[in-house]
């Protein structure tokens, strides 16, 4: 579904990420570990077209997607999320899915198209809030939401697209022990409906706990991938992480 | 043709403070009781023209003070309602509304070049009159007169424009010059009334520059001026641009002598610029003949009531003669209405009929049956058809060694042509 | 008492012009992503477009070329047009920037066009501008009741730019908008192009505000220069804050009690020698409440509100989840 070609991205002199590849087939969960500045955030950025590969593909779907822009590869069902889930502060919570609906998306080259959503749309974003539990928040302003509603709303917006694809940036940052159940339960249920993801977290636990594959980055390249257990029992990588002293509960 | 955006004269700014002063200690007057005539007086005491208006309003003041120590305009008091344009087009519809509607004024007296001309229908449509004392504009020379409400007692640029070049030829002999402009309003229109009269009349101008207003130096604009090797440059230009252009002409060497506008009539651009620099600069201003009665008079009262001198330039002689003739007008039709003082404004200034310098010998005159000609503090006031009026004089004063600015000549320009 | 009315009236047609502005600010500033500290360029632009399609040809001592003495209907539209053709020209560059650089351009190029309406002697008949314009509708009232028919025109003309302003804000292009302003990064993964977003609100903008100028040039029967410097663009802004940011109500309110500030303390006045003092304080007076206003309605007089939906019912929401199989 997804397939990252030798991809390098310099910002100035520094290199950021350096020749990487890797692959997601749908329906899988893969994880991509390492510490701070490894370069995880970076590729993301480029798979996402946030930022534009200095050279290298990416494919998604069969597309060369490379230099997409953003806005494209989101329409082209590519979904991330963000390490600080703030949402759109400013607008209620049914507002939040609304943008991320189809129908919205479909209504937005008109300018005046949309401004009362189809019951449809407004139920299947209800159930949406309903699975994360916000159901009861629908009307309320996003700045108004705790920090583990936000967490929540980050998913429920994700379904309001249909996504193919979901990249997650530490969606386990911040988030506490019996909460990281409930995410993963998400996660799972999601993948039963055909989302396929890609996972970036600290968190080694977690990343164990969801992950079929890892990839794990240091410096911007890659140093081990496989199947997770195999990776998180790679030298090199608890050497990285022994090093970072932080250990499985990295967070 | 004042430059709105010239630097402001210190004594500008003193005026102001004083008149704050005055108008904070006076005791607050009674509210206009039934009967009293209300006369507006609509001018920028906000925007651009904030520095200039409070003498204006000091000149209204004398005048409405000097009209009811007379016992009032038809035995009614005269009330003085000033009102604020904020220097702009919008601001000046606004409050003509409010004197029209609130106030219910008889005419409306001052606005400026941009205000009266938008309110050209305004004053026809509500019956008020409305008389600029400054503004330059050559869009009121064929406007106003009895019938549209729309008069101004100071001169046209078009008028100024004839001025300078009748000098600059029969007196000066002057048939060439250079021509730098500033591209402000006052000074570009003044400049292009100039050109036209001096062309028709046979000078020859040898080069136009232009300056954009703010810049630091106008080394390009010296050179180019240069080029044509004049020996007299023609200035309409504002203080800071003045300042800068003839500085840094005496600083490549150039030694031209200097003809310009009312804009740099001032101590403050000698003292800018320094004597070395400037003197021998001449600058013909409107004024009335030497030693007129009229004058005289307006300048002993306004001295005596505020404390300083009125000053050429400043249009308090034309806002303080624009409310006489008004007064004089009502008194004639025996009425207030703007109906009245429109059908009688241009009677009552003449130029037929008896001389009268006052508001009171003019209504004594009037009892007694008689027709007046008001000889203004500015001048004759004489009404054309088109409501405009004619410079009975022209002072050019030239920078002396020491610095000051000295009459050295009154040349009588009540012949010239209009435009 | 007429007199008064008269004076509301007119005070209330200048206050509806400005409140159209203030709406179209707020679409692009209280909705949108735009922080335009240039929307004068477009009230000029459109002055200037109606005048030059609708005007007399110049006079002997005027200097424009064209004056095409079209009708004002046409004159409107080619506003409209020319206000939307100059957004999409000024945006094209700045809308590649950054919010804080977009501010800086937009102002910067308000003064550039104003400097255009100045040195364009040809187009704009230069400082001395363009004056005698007529008025829509003239001939159907008696003179002195004209005040009441362009303030009838511009009520029609402020409530027509609500009505859409508002549509637009609540359609999915306005969520867009605000998804925008609220948070960028995330409104890309929606799906939602920034620049063309951005380039469409700022034309709308452009026109509306365009519209808006022909009102003024009504209401003033003349264009010049000074009347287009970013006074005009700072007034509407604190007008906007005042009313509340983001909000149509706020916008309109901001608009009307701003002027009616300006303007009821004209009737403080006791006599013409009090006035030149009471002009000053009222500048300060006006400082003081603002402030007044802000620190006990930082958000406005009138915040911006939550945007409300018929929700459909939470437990069946919760249901029909379960039976997807989801929960």
């Amino acid at each position: 579904m997804l397939e990252v070609r030798n991809v390098s991205l310099y910002y100035g002199g520094i290199c950021a990420v350096n020749d990487m590849s890797l692959e997601v087939a749908e329906g899988e969960i893969v994880g991509l570990i390492g510490t701070n500045g490894a370069g995880k955030t970076s590729l993301f950025n480029v798979i996402t077209g946030f930022a534009r590969a200095s050279s290298g593909t990416v494919r998604f779907l069969g597309r060369d997607v490379t230099g997409y822009s953003g806005p494209r590869i989101a329409q082209a069902g590519m979904l991330r999320t963000f390490q600080t889930p703030v949402g759109f502060p400013k607008m209620t919570v049914m507002e939040n899915m609304l943008v991320f609906s189809r129908a919205d998306a479909a209504a937005r080259p008109s300018i005046f198209r949309g401004a009362s959503p189809a019951r449809a749309v407004l139920e299947e974003a209800m159930e949406f809030l309903a699975i994360f539990g916000l159901a009861a928040r629908a009307g309320d302003w996003v700045q108004d939401l705790a920090a583990p509603e936000l967490k929540m709303l980050e998913f429920a917006r994700a379904m309001m697209a249909h996504p193919k694809m979901l990249l997650l940036d530490e969606p386990a940052a911040g988030v506490n022990p019996a909460l990281q159940g409930n995410l993963i339960e998400h996660i799972g249920a999601l993948r039963r409906r055909g989302v396929t993801f890609l996972v970036v977290d600290h968190n080694l636990r977690f990343i164990r706990d969801i992950c079929d594959r890892a990839y794990a980055m240091a410096d911007g390249r890659l140093i081990a991938s496989g199947p997770t257990g195999d990776v998180l029992n790679n030298p090199d990588v608890i050497r990285l992480y022994l090093g970072g002293g932080a250990g499985e509960e990295a967070a | 043709m004042i430059n709105r955006f010239a630097t402001i004269s210190r004594r500008a700014l003193l005026g102001g403070a004083t008149a704050l002063a005055l108008g904070s200690a006076a005791p607050p007057a009674s509210f206009a009781q039934e009967g009293d005539i209300k006369l507006g007086l609509l001018i920028g005491l906000t925007g651009d023209m904030g520095p200039w208006a409070p003498a204006l309003n000091n000149a209204a003041i004398l005048a409405v003070e000097e009209i009811n120590a007379a016992g009032g305009i038809l035995g009614r008091k005269v009330q003085l309602v000033t009102e604020d344009n904020n220097s702009a087009v919008a601001g000046a519809v606004r409050g003509a509304t409010k004197l029209v509607s609130v106030d219910a004024v008889s005419a409306i007296i001052g606005p400026e070049s941009d205000p009266i001309v938008a309110l050209r229908s305004f004053a026809k449509d509500n019956k008020v009159p409305v008389i600029s004392t400054s503004a330059g504009t050559e869009a009121l020379d064929k406007a106003g007169g009895t019938g549209t409400y729309i008069y101004r007692t100071n001169a046209s640029d078009s008028f100024l424009g004839v001025v300078h070049a009748k000098l600059l030829l029969d007196e000066m002999g002057q048939k060439e010059i250079a021509l730098v402009v500033e591209n402000l309003e006052g000074t570009m229109s003044g400049a292009n009334t100039f050109r036209k009269a001096y062309e028709r009349l046979g000078g020859k101008i040898v080069k136009e520059v232009v300056l954009a207003p703010g810049q630091s130096s106008y080394q390009a604009e010296v050179r180019a001026v240069a080029d044509t090797d004049p020996d007299m440059v023609f200035l309409a230009v504002g203080q800071t641009a003045g300042v800068n252009f003839v500085k840094q002409a005496y600083q490549r060497g150039y030694d031209w002598k200097y003809w310009v506008t009312a804009e740099l009539q001032s101590p403050d651009f000698v003292n800018a610029a320094g004597v070395e620099i400037v003197q021998g600069t001449i600058n013909p201003v409107s004024s009335q003949v030497e030693n007129a009665e009229s004058w005289e008079r307006f300048s002993a009262a306004y001295e005596a009531r505020f404390g300083e001198k009125p000053e050429p330039g400043f249009y308090q002689a034309e806002t303080y003669d624009a409310f006489i003739a008004v007064a004089l007008a009502i008194e004639a039709a025996g009425d207030a209405s703007g109906e009245a003082v429109d059908a009688n404004l241009t009677k009552v200034s003449g130029p037929d009929g008896k001389k009268v310098i006052s508001f009171e010998e003019g209504r004594e005159a009037l009892k007694a049956g008689e027709d007046i000609d008001y000889e203004g503090a500015s001048g004759s006031l004489d009404f054309d058809e088109f409501g405009n009026v004619t410079i009975p004089a022209t002072r050019m004063l030239q920078i002396t060694e020491d610095g000051s600015w000295q009459t050295i000549k009154v040349i009588d320009s009540s012949n010239f042509p209009a435009n | 008492m007429e007199g008064i009315l008269l004076f509301a009236i007119s005070i209330g047609t200048l206050a509806a012009i400005y409140g159209m502005v203030t709406l179209a600010l707020n679409l692009e500033t209280g909705t949108g992503p735009l922080w335009d500290l240039g929307i004068v360029s477009f009230f000029g632009i459109g002055a200037y477009a109606y005048v030059i399609l609708t005007a007399a040809p110049a006079e002997g001592h005027q200097h424009y070329l064209y004056g095409f003495g079209l009708p004002m209907w046409l004159g409107v539209i080619g506003a409209a047009l020319a206000g939307a053709v100059a957004a999409w020209f000024i945006g094209l560059p700045s809308l590649r920037l950054r919010k804080e650089y977009f501010l800086i351009v937009t102002l910067a190029f308000a003064e550039v066009l104003r400097q255009l309406y100045i040195n364009e002697d040809w187009l704009t008949n230069g400082v001395a501008g363009i004056y005698g314009l007529e008025q829509p509708l003239r001939g159907l009232v008696e003179a002195r009741q004209y005040t009441y028919v362009l303030f009838a025109l511009a009520i029609c003309g402020l409530l027509a730019v609500w009505a859409l302003t508002r549509m637009i804000s609540l359609s999915a292009f306005g969520r867009a908008c605000k998804a925008l302003r609220e948070n960028e990064a995330l409104a890309i993964t929606a799906g939602i192009d920034p620049r063309r977003t951005s380039m469409v609100l700022y034309v709308l903008a452009g026109a509306f505000t365009a519209v808006a100028g022909v009102f003024y040039v009504w209401y003033n029967t003349l264009v010049v220069p000074g009347q287009f410097s970013s006074d005009l663009t700072f007034f509407v802004w604190t007008a906007l804050i005042i009313g509340g940011v983001g909000s149509s109500r706020g916008a309109l309110f901001g608009a009307f009690i701003f002027i009616l500030l300006h303007d009821s303390l004209r009737f403080l006045q006791v006599s013409g020698e009090t006035a030149v003092t009471l002009t000053s304080l009222r500048t300060a007076l006006i400082g003081l409440l603002l402030i007044l206003i802000l620190r006990f309605r930082p958000n406005g007089i009138f915040p911006e509100t939550r945007v409300v939906f018929k929700l459909p019912d939470r437990a069946k929401a919760a249901e029909g989840a379960k039976r997807k199989g989801l929960a």
